[in-house]
């Protein structure tokens, strides 16, 4: 949330436009971690998600002129450019990890309460992650990073209905890899 | 109870959940250096900013190609009528000269001739030819060879083209 002191993001804006570097700094440190935390949640990588950062504020950089600041907040347009990067990346980042690398959690009868440690947060993150990107990025959106539907369908490029129905569809999804199943581990489970 | 309700009493579970993920991620952030390389992108993008080094071979091939035209009109209207210790005319591609600098020029460039040094660089033709200075590239690989005659005081007295091959010194 910008302070009423602050410049507000199409303030910022313009400024860099015409050239000002301070007013480009303002709106990376306004931002970055925004971008950053979604783009982690999506690809499940800190050093993937630095650099979608770096490429998203690079395109900022570079068209500048083309944001219009009418048809969409900023944060809006930069997750926008942030998640196309990651789907993109997220191929090539999952090929990397094998199940070697997932460490062994505990079953819980109920899922609900296996959600209450941190632990467990961890493993609602892979579960997440292991989720199609479809619908795991309206949850990312919607959940996570807490955008209302308008802007979560802005970002997406879809209509608000589909980001109702993917974000109910994935929500559906995600409990059903968090719940135990045929003695399998949830971990492995929630990468298949 | 009902599936329905089961399942709504677990949706709200979950949504509690992810709201104690989304808090436990709160302080995450790319680190500074992100910003950092972000910034040297935007000077490099601009061409200003506090950030920017200056270039210490743009000053230099300025002043040496000022001296240059200037030691070509002198020593044509001195009367020495030999050939100008200047490079090639832009577009020509690099000149060999065999005898650059002569020690008639090294005199005339310098009162102490012998302090003069000759500096090998290589540079793109790109960042020339964006100064003013449109140089034929015959290597095509984007990087012209350059003499420069630097003094004591760190100023060029002459610049010319040479081949790749030329040596360094």
């Amino acid at each position: 949330m910008e302070d009423a002191a602050e410049p507000s993001d199409p303030e910022l804006v313009e400024r860099a436009r015409g050239g000002e570097r301070e007013a480009f700094g303002f709106l990376y440190r306004r931002h970055q971690a925004y971008v950053y935390r979604f783009a982690r949640a999506m690809t499940g990588s800190s050093a993937v998600a630095e650099d979608i950062v770096q490429e998203v504020f690079l395109a900022l950089m570079r068209d500048l002129e083309r944001y219009d600041a009418t048809r969409a907040g900023l944060r809006t347009y930069l997750f926008g450019i942030a998640r196309n990067l990651a789907r993109y990346k997220a191929r090539s980042v999952r090929r990397l990890i094998s199940l070697d690398q997932v460490e062994e959690v505990s079953e819980f009868e109920d899922p609900a309460a296996a959600l209450s440690a941190s632990q467990e947060s961890r493993r609602l993150r892979r579960c997440l992650a292991g989720l199609p990107a479809r619908y795991r990025e309206v949850i990312i959106l919607c959940d996570l990073q807490e955008l209302d539907y308008a802007a979560t369908a802005a970002v997406l490029s879809v209509p608000i209905g589909t980001v109702r129905s993917r974000l109910h569809r994935g929500r559906q999804m995600l409990l059903e890899r968090l719940r135990p199943r045929d003695g399998l581990p949830v971990a492995k489970r929630c990468l298949i | 109870m009902n599936d329905n309700e089961a399942m709504n009493t677990e949706e709200k579970e979950l949504l509690s959940a992810l709201k104690a993920l989304a808090r436990e991620e709160q302080g995450l952030a790319a680190r500074p250096h992100v910003e950092a390389r972000l910034m040297r992108a935007w000077d490099d993008a601009r061409g200003t900013g506090a950030g920017r080094r200056p270039s210490f071979l743009v000053p230099v091939l300025k002043i040496a190609a000022a001296m240059v035209v200037a030691a070509s009109a002198a020593y044509w209207w001195g009367g020495g009528g030999a050939v100008p210790p200047a490079g090639p005319e832009p577009g020509v591609g690099p000149a060999v000269m065999t005898s650059w600098p002569s020690s008639e020029t090294l005199a005339w460039l310098d009162p102490e001739p012998e302090s003069l040094q000759i500096v090998h660089v290589r540079v793109a033709s790109a960042a020339l030819a964006a100064q003013g200075y449109a140089l034929s590239d015959p290597d095509g690989d984007g990087l012209v060879d350059l003499e420069v005659i630097v003094a004591t005081d760190g100023t060029a007295r002459g610049v010319r083209v040479v081949p790749a091959s030329a040596p360094i010194y």
